[in-house]
């Protein structure tokens, strides 16, 4: 699992370099994302523009990630779209999290 | 009609491949790819299932999975050979998790649910078989 | 690897692809056994993954004639087989294939499949790389053997035409070089020394023995017990037999003996003093009768039994007569014109044939009329022919000289 990481100030983003979440990875995105949270990038861009399958054991990574940083900080995930985007909505978890389309509407959020 | 038949083992890595083999294939089908995403969803979350309950999570088992594209609708067969009866026995629908409570978990069902069009099952002494239908026309 | 997909459904065969290529492996697609066979020889190809059932060639017709056909590399063939694959199977083997595999695919089952093809596949490139070393190797050594036997066919004498005595001589080695050899030189004292021997065994081995001996023989006078004179003619072919035997005892670096017919032909009388040590017996023709016979001489090989005794006999040439000395390379050979070995009365009956001859023609008649191009290129031992004619015994001129 790639995941690149970029400060800018106090907003850090976190290009997940991969084409798809699922079962197979989710445990190990789960544990990196959680890393990267305890090393204290609480304020957080999550880009999955990258994304083009995602299911819902991934989704649950999701919720445990929100969990984490929600103590401290916050976190917009950025880029999902089609069936990934549809995932969020059909599950109605887009009413949890925090999307966006565009990163400046996201780097806004901090 | 378009036909595509593979087996896999229970294993999270495995599904990873039949998905990936499931999207090229789609795309060298033409279908579009948002049913292509659709039952791609379908297919993992159902294949999830089976690994999870039917198959406790044991690696070393095998799923056959049977795809066949038809002009008015595409059919995905699963076939697990546990002893468990599927938990998507029943018609009763699965609702989804309140998400207020922030759940990590129990979508899969709904959204097979909400994604198929039908959900039929056969069973016998020594296999489960999940057929799940999804229409063409008047899909999501 | 760069593997072939075979299969007639376009599903099938987008399917089998795409976890080819998964697998790290790049693809090349086929529609039926025609098809593939064509793609076979365009490509850098080595594995094939086929469909049984397809027009115009089936899978089990691709195996068959890829397994008739001279591909360069070995094709290693999977067959996809249906639910009842049993009898697909057994008639698959029979075709050629290699490994099998069920419809439905398995991804992990294919995973291993190609790893066994890949094992094999290592294995005969393997196997082709040791074949060109040894290939390499040998076509050098063959070379080495050939100048090798053009050195042996230099190193023997070239036809002796004397007023007393002339000589011809046919020799063919097994292998290129052999353990056969002859020679004869004369002398100050007109006397015409000769050998003809024939060492155990043959081949290279053999060969640097028959060789060595050849200088050996001519230039270790010692064997000889001192010079050659008239006089000590009938005592020198007993000893030199002696102390060769004497010699060959005592070297313990080599498990060869060697047989033996040694004499030295006296040209003022053309009385051929010899001895015979387990050498087949020599043909005499005696013109004044118009007959042909061996020998009956018997001695033993040199450098097997230590201490023994050898004979000089004494034979009186007349002007005519011919003298054939020849090692039993012959005797393993069928006649190629009675089908019969060239021994024994078989042999001799061969002579009476040729017995009218001059020693030359004879020569020929052995090589063309007795034996075939063919045997002579697979001689199981070597064979040596050397022919004496005898004419009127003529003192040299220098003697009379001397006498004078």
């Amino acid at each position: 699992m790639k995941i690149n990481l970029q400060q800018e100030g106090s907003v850090t983003t976190a290009v997940i370099d991969e084409t798809r979440l699922d079962a197979s990875v989710a445990p190990e995105f789960k544990s990196a994302m959680e890393a990267i949270i305890t090393s204290g990038n609480d304020q957080l861009i999550i880009d999955i523009s990258k994304l083009s399958f995602m299911d819902s054991s991934s989704l649950g990574a999701m919720v445990v990630v929100l969990k984490k940083i929600s103590a401290t900080g916050k976190m917009v995930i950025f880029g999902a779209s089609g069936t990934v985007l549809e995932l969020f909505k059909l599950t109605r978890m887009d009413r949890i999290f925090t999307l966006t389309n565009d990163i400046e509407t996201a780097k806004n959020y901090f | 009609m378009a036909h595509w038949q593979i087996t896999i083992d229970s294993n999270f890595s495995a599904i990873r491949e039949a998905s990936e083999l499931l999207q090229e294939y789609c795309a060298q089908c033409q279908i579009s790819p948002e049913l292509g995403g659709h039952l791609e969803l379908i297919m993992v979350e159902a294949l999830n299932n089976v690994i999870e309950h039917a198959y406790q999570g044991e690696d070393g088992h095998k799923i056959d999975i049977e795809l066949i594209d038809e002009t008015q609708k595409t059919i995905i067969s699963i076939t697990d050979y546990s002893q468990t009866a599927p938990s998507l026995m029943g018609n009763q629908k699965k609702e989804l998790p309140e998400e207020d409570l922030l759940p990590e978990g129990g979508w899969g069902l709904p959204l097979i649910q909400a994604l198929a069009d039908s959900i039929d099952y056969s069973l016998n002494s020594k296999n489960n078989l999940l057929i799940l239908t999804k229409n063409k026309i008047n899909s999501h | 690897m760069n593997i072939l997909i075979v299969d007639d459904a376009a599903d099938m065969r987008f399917l089998v692809s795409s976890i080819v290529r998964r697998l790290g492996h790049s693809v090349t697609e086929a529609i039926d056994g025609l098809d593939a066979l064509a793609k076979l020889k365009a490509g850098d190809i080595t594995t094939i993954i086929s469909d049984c059932n397809m027009p115009n060639m089936d899978g089990f017709e691709l195996c068959k004639q890829i397994r008739q056909s001279d591909f360069p590399k070995y094709m290693y063939i999977i067959l996809l087989t249906g639910l009842k694959g049993k009898d697909s199977t057994l008639k698959g083997i029979n075709s050629g294939a290699d490994d099998f595999a069920s419809k439905p695919l398995a991804i992990e089952e294919m995973r291993i499949r190609l790893l066994a093809a890949q094992r094999v596949i290592n294995l005969e490139d393997d196997i082709a790389k040791t074949n060109l070393a040894l290939k390499i190797a040998h076509d050098h050594i063959q070379k080495d053997l050939e100048s090798a036997a053009l050195t042996q066919l230099k190193s023997l004498p070239p036809p002796l035409k004397s007023k007393s005595v002339s000589t011809e001589w046919f020799y063919k080695p097994a292998i290129f070089i052999g353990g056969d050899t002859f020679n004869y030189f004369e002398t100050q004292t007109n006397c015409l020394v000769f050998y003809s021997l024939d060492i155990s065994g043959h081949g290279i081995s053999a060969a640097m023995l028959s060789m060595s001996m050849q200088v050996y023989l001519g230039l270790k006078r010692g064997f000889y017990g001192g010079p050659i004179t008239r006089e000590r003619l009938p005592e020198i072919p007993a000893l030199f037999a002696k102390n060769l035997n004497d010699c060959l005892l005592n070297q313990h670096n080599h498990d060869h003996y060697l047989t033996m017919m040694f004499g030295i032909i006296d040209m003022d009388t053309n009385k051929v003093y010899y001895t015979q040590a387990g050498h087949p017996q020599p043909y005499w023709y005696k013109a004044a009768q118009n007959t042909i016979a061996p020998i009956d001489v018997n001695g033993f090989p040199v450098g097997l039994v230590p201490d023994v005794e050898y004979e000089t006999e004494v034979l009186q040439m007349e002007p005519g007569d011919k003298l054939i000395v020849y090692s039993d390379g012959i005797n393993e050979n069928d006649s190629l014109i009675n089908q019969q070995p060239l021994d024994g009365d078989n042999l001799t009956q061969h002579f009476e044939q040729i017995k009218g001859q001059s020693t030359a023609q004879m020569m020929q008649s052995i090589e063309k009329e007795w034996l075939s191009e063919s045997q002579l290129n697979a001689l199981p031992d070597d064979v040596s022919f050397l022919a004496f004619q005898f004419e009127n015994p003529t003192p040299k001129k220098e003697n009379k000289n001397n006498e004078n």
